[in-house]
């Protein structure tokens, strides 16, 4: 009798040392070393207390990466938003053929790494090599800075992630859509409703829950963004798209200064937890979890 | 008869078992440089044949990764045994101190042998100030410049291959390249703190005073940089290597662009079949105010924490030893870092390669930043002391203003005076830190 008590946790343990193991402890480690100046040449570390989160606030640079971070998750979040509802539509519109065949064509960019959407992009998008810039010369247009320019790099990096996180999503709206009871879709068209009225008073009302999902993920993977900037642009031009995992990995392995960076990925981790709460509590006032 | 072959088998298995458990494996971290891993892989199979209780694990790590990969091994308190690296001053509380062997191996005194084998003077220094042989540098590269020679013939330019080119002479040829049609570009370079550097020094300039005052902003160093920016401004360089993220290497490569900045690393890729269908050749560096070529050399280091010390030192000692520099240098068309190989000079084994080297040594030889005689300032640059901690670890400041100046939202003077503030801020932090 004792041991069925005691079940739940057995089954439990392999997942929750995982976590223990890779997540908890690092983490304990990671707060630690925040604690500490470490030399750049690998020598004893000096423990000095909160030093280095003052120094991150002495300098606007993390800060500013941290606001671009913010500034890249609020228009890259409601464009993945947009993409993938309007092709989860589609996908699920009777008039569209060749459905499975579509699904599997928009969900590939979700099964490629970072560092393959980055290169793949570079070749459409480099300023002498790249395919559009040759059409362009082709066609006798002028070729466009798409990574030369601040704005252009920082736009075209909003696309390409909503490029290659758009079919995970879609398939989750498709999901969604799908569990919307068919008999509210035939009711509204007795009522003479239109298309566009059965989709703001129907189908969108009924996609909260989902909604609220795509919005929580794809704002965690946005303000995670890291590969994709990192070998497309290389943070750059100047600092235009360096996000702030970025800054964090040059503070790391560039600078070598271990405890500053800690420190870094310390306040991102307090950002992201914050941003988390804020959006299950939304959430659950959506009844989403309820 | 079967009696026999048992008990025959039998010791075979414990002498084999015996030897195995005698062997030790020693773990060598190692970042490929050009097409280089085949030389050291049979470097090290001679080693091991020459030792056969000792195993060399090759953990072979791409460059772009290497630096993280080190750091955390080391962090995590599971450095390997030896690693090859760019330089000692990031590893010199954790390098492992190899002068207690060198007698026992060279049966040189520890004085005679750095005073031989160091071709550089980064050796001698770490000896003069701490009494310890941390890293023994292994081969060298030089900054080189590279040039297409069917697009220098099409734009009827003869490159120049004793006396250098002057910076207005340079200019005006990359005009020519452009302007007659030979190239879209007429020079691509690499985007490195440590490549432009190398007109800083051209034009006069340093970056740190012997005070420790950052004087990169001083009237050379904004030539230097305004002279850069003006090539981007005549379109005579491609922007998209600076303010962008495409290899500079790709341009040449390609023929897109005539001249190729960069070092002699690249000499064996160029060299093997198919990298380019193109002839191409090396030119001196063209000169300002000074005629300057950069070198550096690649160090091979041991680790505190080995369990195997008098192995490390050995392996070390011995792939830096003359005949194996000599190996490595004649298959990889590389300088080797030891004064005593200087001196003498290799015979790279290859026509084409020896005229190559010949144009590269010379321009060396001329220049000031030669190999053992670097300049005080080049040195406190980028080689010892403070000054050269905070270039090594902040240099990526120097870049990010540097593309401000190309990109137009800094000129060259407030590009360079934000790099000087940020290095005198770094350098005081350091001091009060280090009190």
């Amino acid at each position: 009798m004792k041991l069925r008590k005691f079940i739940p946790y057995i089954f439990l343990a392999p997942a929750f040392s995982i976590f223990l193991i890779f997540i908890i402890y690092p983490g304990v480690l990671g707060f630690i070393v925040s604690m500490y100046r470490t030399p750049y040449s690998f020598g004893q570390s000096v423990f000095v207390g909160f030093n280095n989160y003052l120094s991150i606030f002495e300098t606007t640079s993390f800060l500013d990466a941290l606001l671009r971070t913010f500034l890249f998750s609020l228009l890259v979040v409601p464009t993945i938003y947009c993409f993938s509802l309007g092709l989860a539509l589609l996908m699920t519109s009777p008039s569209v053929k060749a459905k499975s065949v579509l699904r599997v064509f928009f969900f590939l960019p979700s099964v490629l790494s970072g560092v393959i959407t980055a290169l793949i992009w570079d070749w459409m998008l480099n300023y002498d090599f790249g395919f559009l810039n040759n059409l362009f010369t082709v066609l006798g247009l002028r070729n466009l800075p798409f990574l030369l320019n601040p704005t252009y790099a920082f736009l075209s990096l909003v696309l390409i992630m909503s490029w290659a996180a758009s079919g995970f999503f879609m398939v989750i709206f498709i999901a969604g859509i799908q569990s919307i009871p068919q008999e509210l879709y035939e009711a509204a068209e007795i009522d003479g409703a239109s298309t566009f009225e059965k989709f703001t008073f129907i189908t969108l009302p009924m996609l909260k829950p989902t909604s609220i999902l795509v919005i929580i993920l794809s704002t965690i993977q946005s303000m995670q963004l890291f590969d994709i900037p990192f070998v497309l642009t290389g943070g750059g031009p100047g600092e235009s798209t360096t996000f702030a995992v970025e800054k964090v990995y040059n503070t790391a392995f560039i600078n070598l200064n271990m405890g500053l960076a800690s420190a870094m990925s310390f306040i991102l981790f307090l950002v992201f937890l914050t941003i988390g709460i804020l959006q299950f509590k939304v959430s659950r006032e959506g009844q989403f979890l309820a | 008869m079967k009696r026999v072959f048992v008990i025959l088998s039998v010791l075979l298995v414990a002498v084999m078992f015996v030897a195995f458990s005698q062997q030790i494996t020693l773990t060598f971290a190692y970042f490929t440089d050009g097409p280089d891993l085949p030389v050291i892989q049979s470097l090290i199979a001679q080693y091991e044949q020459l030792h056969p209780d000792v195993k060399i694990n090759l953990l072979n790590i791409p460059y772009s990764d290497y630096a993280q990969k080190l750091s955390t091994m080391i962090q995590g308190g599971t450095p390997p045994d030896i690693a090859r690296a760019g330089d000692i001053i990031p590893y010199q509380d954790v390098a492992l101190n190899i002068a207690p062997y060198i007698t026992s191996f060279t049966g040189e005194s520890v004085e005679e042998w750095v005073k031989n084998h160091s071709g550089f003077t980064s050796m001698e220094y770490w000896y003069d100030t701490r009494h310890e042989v941390l890293g023994i540098p292994w081969d060298a590269g030089a900054h080189a410049l590279f040039y297409n020679k069917d697009e220098f013939a099409k734009a009827d330019i003869t490159a120049p291959s004793t006396t250098p080119w002057t910076w207005a002479q340079w200019e005006s040829a990359m005009e020519k390249i452009v302007n007659s049609g030979a190239a879209k570009y007429a020079l691509t370079y690499e985007k490195t703190s440590y490549r432009w550097s190398n007109l800083l020094y051209q034009a006069g300039g340093q970056i740190w005073n012997e005070n420790g005052q950052c004087v990169i902003n001083n009237p050379e160093g904004v030539r230097a940089l305004s002279f850069f920016v003006s090539l981007f401004r005549k379109n005579l360089i491609p922007e998209s290597v600076w303010v962008g993220n495409t290899p500079a290497f790709s341009y040449f490569q390609n023929g897109l662009a005539s001249m190729f900045y960069s070092g002699t690393w690249m000499i064996p890729e160029l060299m093997q079949k198919g990298t380019v269908n193109f002839k191409w050749g090396v030119m001196p560096l063209p000169m300002d105010k000074v005629n300057a070529v950069m070198t550096g050399p690649k160090v091979i280091l041991g680790f505190k924490s080995t369990k195997y010390p008098k192995q490390v030192a050995e392996f070390m000692l011995w792939l830096t030893s003359k005949p194996i520099l000599t190996q490595w240098c004649q298959k990889l068309g590389a300088i080797p870092a030891n004064h005593q190989l200087l001196q003498e000079g290799i015979d790279y084994g290859n026509p084409e390669l020896n005229s190559v080297m010949q144009i590269i040594l010379t321009d060396l030889n001329k220049g000031t930043q030669v190999q053992g005689n670097w300049p005080a300032n080049f040195e406190r640059d980028w080689i010892v002391g403070n000054t050269a901690v905070i270039t090594q670890t902040y240099y990526p400041r120097l870049v990010q203003d540097i593309v401000n100046a190309i990109s137009g939202t800094m000129t060259p003077q407030q590009a360079l005076n934000d790099v000087a503030s940020y290095f005198n801020q770094q350098m005081a932090n350091l001091k009060t830190s280090s009190k």
